[in-house]
C-alpha cells in the first residue's frame, strides 16, 4: 500500500490513537471544538473580506477591523488544525485514502498562499483604500479567490463525513480466531 | 414520537429528499455556513463589548453592522434545520443532543432578541458610551456560552450513544416492543 499508508497505521496504532479511539469522549469533543474552530475561522475572515468587498459599507477602516479580529482567525485556525490533527491520528488510514480530504488540506494549502499574496503584496497599497473608498480590484479578487476557496474547504470538510470508511487493519488475519476478537 | 418521526419518514417531502441524495448535505453545508456568519458577529460584538476593539466606533454601531447578518443567519439555521428533520427524523428526534440543543435555541434565542432590543431602545445611550458595562457583559459572555453549547450539541447529535448511551433515546426505540422476562 506504500509507505505514507504504512506510516498512517503507525500513527494509528500509536498510544495517542489507541487512547483517542478506545476514550468514548475524545472524538466527540475533537470533533465539536472543530467544528465550532472553522466556524470562527471562515466567519472572521468573511467579515474582513466583505469589507473588501465593500460590504456592507466602505465606512469601517480594514486595517483596523483586520487588526482587531485577525488574532482569532489565527487562534481559531490552530485549535482547528490541532483538533483535526487528533481526529487523524485516530483513524489515519481512513483519512489518508480519502480523496475528499486531500483536497481539503491542498485547498488549505492554496488559502494560505492567496492569503499570504495578499498580505505581502495587495496590501501595500491600503493606506489610498483603508476607509471611505472602493478598494482596487486586485484586492477584491484576492478576497473573492479567499472566499471561495475557505467555502471549498468547508464542503470537502463535510463531503469526509459522507465519504469515510470505518476503521480497517490491513494487517487482519484471514481467519478468526473467535476466542480472542479484538477490535 | 416513534409513530411521528416514522410518519414524517414517509410523507411525500421526506422521501424526495432522501432519495435525491445531494440535498442533505447541500443543507448541511449552508446550516453550517449561517453558524459561521452567527458565530463570527457574536465574537465581534463581544470583542466590543469586553476588548474593547475598535475604538472609534460606537458599540451601538456595532451591533447594528452584525445584527442583521446575526438574525438573518438564525434565520437561515431555522429553515435548513427544519429541512433536515424532515428529511431525517429519526436520527434528529431520537437524539438526547437534538432536543437539549432545541431548549438551549428557546434560551438563546431569548438571551439574543433581549440583548438586541435592548440595544435599540438605548441607542443613544450607546452611541454617547454610556451603559451599564457589567450588565451588557454579562449578557454578552451568556450569549457566547449559549450558542457555543448549541453548536457541540449539533455536532453530537451523530454521536448521541457515544456521549449519551444509555440516555440515547436511540438506545430505547424498540423497548415497549421487548418482552422482559419476570425475574424469579
Amino acid at each position: 500500500m506504500g509507505p505514507v499508508f504504512e506510516l498512517c497505521q503507525a500513527i494509528q496504532k500509536s498510544p495517542l490513537g489507541v487512547w483517542l479511539r478506545t476514550n468514548i469522549m475524545a472524538i466527540p469533543v475533537a470533533d465539536a471544538l472543530h467544528v465550532i474552530a472553522i466556524a470562527l475561522v471562515f466567519g472572521t475572515i468573511l467579515i474582513v473580506d466583505l469589507r473588501i468587498l465593500g460590504i456592507p459599507s466602505t465606512r469601517w477602516s480594514i486595517t483596523k477591523l483586520s487588526r482587531a479580529l485577525l488574532k482569532w482567525t489565527w487562534l481559531a485556525f490552530i485549535v482547528a488544525a490541532i483538533t483535526g490533527a487528533l481526529m487523524f491520528v485516530a483513524n489515519a488510514t481512513t483519512f489518508y485514502i480519502n480523496l475528499a480530504f486531500r483536497i481539503k488540506l491542498v485547498l488549505i494549502v492554496l488559502a494560505g498562499i492567496n492569503m499570504m499574496l495578499f498580505e505581502f503584496i495587495t496590501v501595500r497599497t491600503v493606506g489610498k483604500w483603508d476607509q471611505g473608498v472602493q478598494p482596487p480590484l486586485a484586492a477584491k479578487i484576492g478576497v473573492l479567490a479567499s472566499i471561495l476557496l475557505w467555502m471549498c474547504v468547508l464542503i470537502c470538510g463535510r463531503i469526509i463525513g459522507y465519504t469515510k470508511e470505518t476503521p480497517f487493519d490491513v494487517n487482519a488475519p484471514s481467519t478468526l480466531d473467535l476466542d480472542n476478537l479484538h477490535f | 414520537m416513534f409513530e411521528f418521526s416514522h410518519w414524517l419518514e414517509q410523507t411525500h417531502v421526506s422521501l424526495a429528499i432522501q432519495t435525491a441524495g445531494w440535498v442533505i448535505p447541500a443543507v448541511q453545508i449552508i446550516h453550517i455556513l449561517c453558524i459561521c456568519i452567527v458565530l463570527g458577529s457574536i465574537l465581534a460584538i463581544g470583542l466590543k463589548v469586553w476588548g474593547g476593539v475598535l475604538p472609534d466606533i460606537r458599540l451601538g454601531a456595532v451591533v447594528r453592522r452584525f445584527g442583521p447578518w446575526l438574525w438573518t443567519a438564525l434565520v437561515g439555521l431555522l429553515l435548513t434545520g427544519t429541512i433536515l428533520i424532515v428529511a431525517e427524523p429519526i436520527r434528529e428526534l431520537y437524539s438526547l443532543a437534538f432536543w437539549i440543543k432545541m431548549g438551549l435555541i428557546i434560551v438563546g434565542g431569548t438571551v439574543t432578541a433581549y440583548f438586541q432590543v435592548h440595544m435599540r431602545r438605548n441607542a443613544a445611550k450607546w452611541d454617547a458610551g454610556a451603559y451599564n458595562r457589567g450588565l451588557t457583559r454579562s449578557v454578552t459572555a451568556l450569549t457566547w456560552v449559549v450558542w457555543f453549547a448549541i453548536a457541540v450539541m449539533g455536532r453530537w447529535i451523530a454521536f448521541d450513544t457515544a456521549v449519551f448511551g444509555d440516555w440515547s433515546p436511540h438506545n430505547h426505540m424498540f423497548d415497549a416492543q421487548t418482552t422482559k422476562t419476570p425475574t424469579p
